[in-house]
């Protein structure tokens, strides 16, 4: 480790270089050149009067630009099950998953399919039925369609989500490192293959990581998130002895990738198998922090699955079990908000 | 002095020329004034500091997502260490390291631990109290600190 007498040495040693660097030639010019002009400048009134015209020509521009602005887009293509070209904006023509509500609102997008992926070139602009939700894409991107919202494989993709009447039904962008819940906002999104982060532009969106805990994500603030922070929790496995085991048992002896197993089928709608999962991994832990963990996510599940009564049953369940717990505020939130008859 | 103050806050040549230029011309703005500064030199330290600040911040600003985004905007390649002079490569790390730290942390870390300004001193160029200005320093320490134990 450095101690800081060594640091500032090196910061000395560094100020030294940067005093070594010449000034650049003809700065000095420049700078007599500045002043003169500064010396010519002209008198307030006439700078006022300057300002003044250069603002009512702003304004005048931006009026312009307001009355010519085009009808809102209207979507020119919509994407299907043929891995068919650019459509002719002038010819809509149904392509790709029409039931997903997938459509373009520019006219030279690029995009192309692999496998339920689709990947859409910088510049494409897309929007979304259901919820709603206009996308922006920065660099090439991997999109694909979940329950509720999109996934995002890689790359950088600007979200405009409209507002979202029901808060227990938020839209949704799935990434690597869990999903991000939003009820009407701005933001972009830079996913790597296995890392990335969220800048938040307005509104406020949550993180819910793989571990089903939640994370506030205020505006102006970048949110970060790593799957390799899950893949160091995770125990090595032998991969021979692994392929010998079913499936299922692997993953349940590992409880991240047990989680994120949960996550996957909870991105992709399978809620029921979801919370069979859930189940399995509880029986197998004695920790109570993992249990109560467990528990609270198997509560979410059950609330956007099942029947009010029985959402409203599991988290009593849960509140029961876990007195004074870490979800406490959360579990009296959803109570509430569900009306659940009081014990 | 006003170039290598730039040029060390900044990390770009042509940034710190242009900072240069604002500072000489603020300085012939307020000849009458500055010819009775008793330290022109202090004023000087002084005027780069705060305007540099100023344009890291608003530089900032200019590179968030958002504006970025509105603007359509690239960011301009900077000036490589080599470029400046920094042939060793624990300074060019440490440099990169002073780089990322928020603008106010790095003002405050190189004006406390190589000029050697006195934390109310600091407070004072840069119009804080004492206790904030301890507290970037704190935080800009226990920065370098953790990438100390990450690298």
């Amino acid at each position: 480790m450095t101690t800081m007498a060594e640091r500032r040495d090196d910061l000395l040693e560094l100020d030294a270089c940067l005093a070594r660097v010449p000034m650049p030639e003809g700065l000095e010019a420049r700078i007599i050149a500045a002043t003169t002009l500064h010396t010519a400048s002209p008198s307030p009134v006439r700078r006022a009067l300057v300002v003044g015209v250069a603002f009512a020509a702003g304004v005048m521009l931006t009026v312009l630009a307001l009355r010519d602005r085009p009808a809102d887009p209207q979507p020119i293509a919509n994407v299907t099950d043929e891995p068919a070209a650019v459509a002719e904006p002038a010819t809509p023509e149904p392509v790709l998953q029409p039931a997903l509500g997938w459509s373009l609102t520019s006219a030279d997008c690029e995009w192309s399919q692999s496998d339920e992926w689709l990947r859409f070139e910088a510049g494409c602009r897309v929007h979304l039925a259901q919820p709603t939700m206009d996308l922006e894409i920065w660099t090439p991107t991997h999109l694909r369609r979940i329950e509720n919202g999109v996934s995002v494989r890689e790359g950088e993709v600007m979200f405009m989500v409209a507002h979202v009447d029901d808060p227990e039904r938020p839209a949704r962008v799935a990434v690597s490192g869990g999903t991000i819940e939003v009820l009407g906002t701005r933001f972009a999104i830079s996913q790597a293959r296995d890392a990335g982060h969220v800048d938040l532009l307005e509104g406020a969106i949550r993180f819910r990581r793989l571990d089903g805990e939640l994370d506030a994500i205020e505006p102006g603030h970048r949110y970060h998130w790593s799957t390799a922070t899950l893949e160091r929790q995770a125990p090595r496995h032998d991969p021979a002895k692994t392929a010998e085991q079913p499936e299922s048992a692997a993953a349940g002896t590992d409880l991240a990738a047990a989680l994120a197993e949960v996550a996957r089928l909870r991105r992709a709608g399978e809620l029921e198998a979801a919370i069979v999962k859930l189940d399995e991994l509880a029986r197998e832990q004695s920790d109570a922090r993992t249990l109560e963990v467990i528990s609270y996510e198997r509560g979410t599940l059950v609330e956007r699955s099942a029947v009010t009564s029985t959402a409203c049953e599991s988290w009593y369940g849960h509140r029961r079990r876990f007195p004074d717990g870490r979800y406490d505020v959360e579990v009296e939130r959803r109570i509430e908000q569900l009306q659940c008859v009081p014990e | 002095m006003v170039f290598r103050v730039a040029l060390r806050y900044g990390g770009d040549r042509s940034w710190a020329e242009d900072v240069t230029q604002e500072v000489f011309l603020q300085a012939f703005a307020h000849i009458d004034e500055l010819a009775e500064v008793l330290n022109p030199a202090g004023w000087l330290y002084r005027v780069t500091t705060r305007r540099c600040l100023n344009r890291l911040r608003g530089q900032r600003l200019r590179t968030s997502a958002p504006v970025r985004w509105a603007l359509q905007h690239r960011l301009p390649e900077p000036n490589t260490p080599e470029e400046l002079g920094i042939h060793h490569q624990q300074l060019a790390r440490v440099f990169a390291r002073l780089q990322e730290l928020p603008p106010k942390q790095r003002v405050c870390f190189w004006m406390y631990h190589v000029d050697g300004k006195p934390v109310a001193e600091i407070g004072e160029i840069l119009g804080h109290s004492k206790g904030y200005v301890s507290k970037l320093l704190d935080r800009a320490t226990r920065a370098l600190k953790e990438d100390d134990h990450d690298g």
